[in-house]
């Protein structure tokens, strides 16, 4: 069992607090993804699991092993770096055989272990070469492979397709995610990319000012976000934050803020009752939907229309949020339930 | 415009292109041959005399291919101290080299990849060892290691020299380990390096090529030293001490040979390394 505990985190570099006493449970094979804008403290906080930075309070446990104080060699962990970080003196072998070499497994092991991890990424055929002679995206499979042929028992992943070209990125996020799901690692995965973590994570931790503001599975993260600020974090566009003047119907107690999806409206191009008369600022014409951004009294909608819908930019338009999809934030923007 | 008239305009406007190009090409070739010349006509006029009887060396015309007269440099190689001296610049070189690439990798690699408090004067303060004049400190330094028992010992002359090499091979090998990324040692330790261990499998194959240049920089830089060799040896005179004093009332072939002798470790040296400097992996990191 390899699950990973971290408890009361906390981390500053002088006087900026980059880690504010973050909490996280990750369960044993889970694929988890730490996502939050630059600067939230997802990086610090993979590098502190593999113990590359030191906490300054608090305690790291991975299986039933508290590794706060160890160093990076002595955790069992392997990591894939956005820069890839492959060796350049070395051949494509000696990368992935690197591990093992430092833990001294047998060379028959160490030889069955590339060659696994290196057809499993389809780099069998590079072997021989050097990381100056290939692709930024065969490098990338060569971190993979290095990272994965140690079996570690837990796997950390730092941005690792963000140095890819788009199509690139594409393809590798579903080898990986097939690649990942079959070797069954425990793994942390960090980016800023939200399309990234939907698709990749079995648990997504949405990170704000070096706080976990939710931890939970994607689609509860997209239709309850525990906060204001992961309901603007994700989607695109993101959620509408609606002010109780222009509330229809009950209100809970407490609630100061109507959170609703883009997506999750009735739409009217003619007046109806408890709907609101909003004046449409800009139209654009995606493919598969129409997204407006529209105005009413100061209030900014962010819509997504069905096609067929027609309407133009200065018209008003008809909204009324769907009941069931209605959220309801407090003043300091926690959900209520 | 007929179309005639079109193509005479271009033909014109390809002609002066040509041309132009022509012109960039000769300055190209020129500015490198006069570079070029600016480095190895000394060379050669000093490889000439020193190849050449003593009649040649002071006669009119000279000759454009030497003779090989090779009884200038047999004279003076077998001129009483030369071998000795040869031998002292060597071990002091080699000294200084071990010294000062021993003590200077430790402190660039600490410049390069730490923190500390008095960072940038500490970079500030290395460069100002420099800025004493050896004429300067020769005299205190003398008396230092009469007192301390280092005098005329080429120990004691291989720490000046590592004093005067120190600086280059701090900055040098400090730019070098700031060139590779701190990542791959990160990955190294993770895959199970201490420090120590990432440093020898992965920083220091990478900055290999690069320390080998400083090494060579303090090799030569203790080679071509004069005035500590000359102040501080007396019965292990390094030859260039050696040829301070005694060759200044040689005739002017013995001087040639002795000049001959003192550049070609260091050309030989520069030649060995050249290979070392440029094609070990194409590029150093990445």
């Amino acid at each position: 069992m390899t699950a990973i505990a971290i408890e009361n985190v906390k981390k500053s570099f002088g006087d900026a607090h980059i880690l504010k006493s973050v909490s996280l449970e990750i369960k044993h094979q889970e694929f988890t993804v730490l996502l939050g804008p630059s600067g939230c403290g997802k990086s610090t906080l993979l590098r502190i699991i593999a113990g590359l930075e030191s906490q300054d309070t608090g305690t790291i446990k991975i299986g039933d092993r508290v590794v706060s104080h160890l160093p990076p060699k002595a955790r069992n962990v392997a990591m894939v770096f956005q820069n890839y970080a492959v060796f350049p003196h070395m051949t494509v072998f000696e990368n992935i055989a690197f591990g093992l070499r430092m833990k001294k497994a047998p060379e028959a092991k160490v030889k069955a272990n590339v060659e696994k991890f290196a057809s499993l990424m389809h780099i069998d055929h590079l072997l021989e070469r050097y990381s100056g002679q290939l692709s930024g995206g065969q490098r990338q499979r060569v971190a993979v492979a290095r990272a994965l042929a140690v079996e570690p028992d837990v796997l950390l992943m730092d941005e690792p397709l963000s140095n890819l070209d788009a199509l690139l990125r594409l393809q590798m996020r579903a080898e990986l995610k097939s690649v990942l799901a079959a070797s069954k690692t425990t793994t942390v995965y960090v980016t800023h990319d939200q399309v990234e973590a939907m698709s990749l994570a079995d648990r997504i931790a949405v990170m704000n000012a070096g706080r976990i503001d939710q931890y939970d599975l994607p689609d509860e993260i997209y239709t309850n976000p525990a906060t204001e600020y992961v309901g603007s974090f994700i989607g695109n566009p993101p959620m509408n934050f609606i002010s109780p003047e222009f509330q229809i119907g009950d209100v809970p107690a407490g609630a100061t803020q109507l959170g609703i999806r883009p997506e999750d409206f009735n739409v009217s191009t003619i007046a109806q009752d408890n709907y609101w008369p909003i004046k449409v600022l800009t139209k654009e014409r995606l493919g598969s939907h129409q997204q407006l951004s529209a105005e009413l009294n100061g209030q900014l909608f962010r819509v997504n229309i069905a096609n067929e819908i027609d309407v133009e930019s200065g018209n008003t338009l008809y909204l009324q949020p769907k009941d069931d999809k209605k959220r309801w934030y407090t003043e300091s923007g926690k959900i209520i339930l | 415009m007929s179309q005639f008239e079109q193509d005479a305009l271009l033909e014109k406007e390809m002609l002066a292109a040509n041309k132009r190009k022509k012109a960039w090409r000769w300055l190209f070739i020129s500015g490198t041959a006069f570079m070029v010349s600016w480095i190895v006509f000394p060379i050669y006029l000093l490889v000439v005399s020193a190849l050449s009887s003593a009649e040649v060396v002071n006669g009119w015309p000279k000759a454009f291919v030497p003779e090989f007269d090779m009884e200038t440099m047999a004279f003076f190689m077998n001129y009483y101290g030369v071998l000795d001296a040869l031998k002292n610049s060597l071990i002091a070189a080699v000294f200084t080299m071990v010294i000062s690439i021993g003590l200077g990798t430790p402190a660039g690699y600490a410049l390069a990849r730490f923190e500390f408090r008095g960072k940038n004067t500490f970079r500030l303060l290395i460069l100002l060892t420099r800025a004493f004049p050896m004429p300067l400190l020769a005299l205190p330094l003398a008396v230092i290691f009469i007192n301390i028992g280092l005098d005329d010992t080429l120990f004691g002359l291989s720490l000046v020299h590592a004093a005067l090499a120190l600086p280059f091979a701090v900055l040098i090998t400090s730019s070098l380990f700031m060139g590779i990324p701190v990542e791959l040692e990160e990955a190294a330790w993770v895959l199970g390096c201490n420090r120590w261990q990432a440093f020898v499998k992965v920083v220091m194959p990478l900055a290999l090529p690069g320390l080998t240049a400083s090494a060579v920089f303090a090799f030569v830089i203790s080679w071509n030293e004069v005035f500590a060799a000359a102040v501080l040896t007396i019965n292990n005179q390094t030859l260039t001490a050696f040829l301070v004093q005694s060759l200044s009332s040689s005739p002017a072939e013995v001087k040639f040979a002795g000049g001959l002798i003192l550049i070609v470790p260091a050309i030989l040296f520069l030649f060995v390394v050249r290979k070392y400097l440029f094609s070990m992996w194409g590029i150093a990191n990445r």
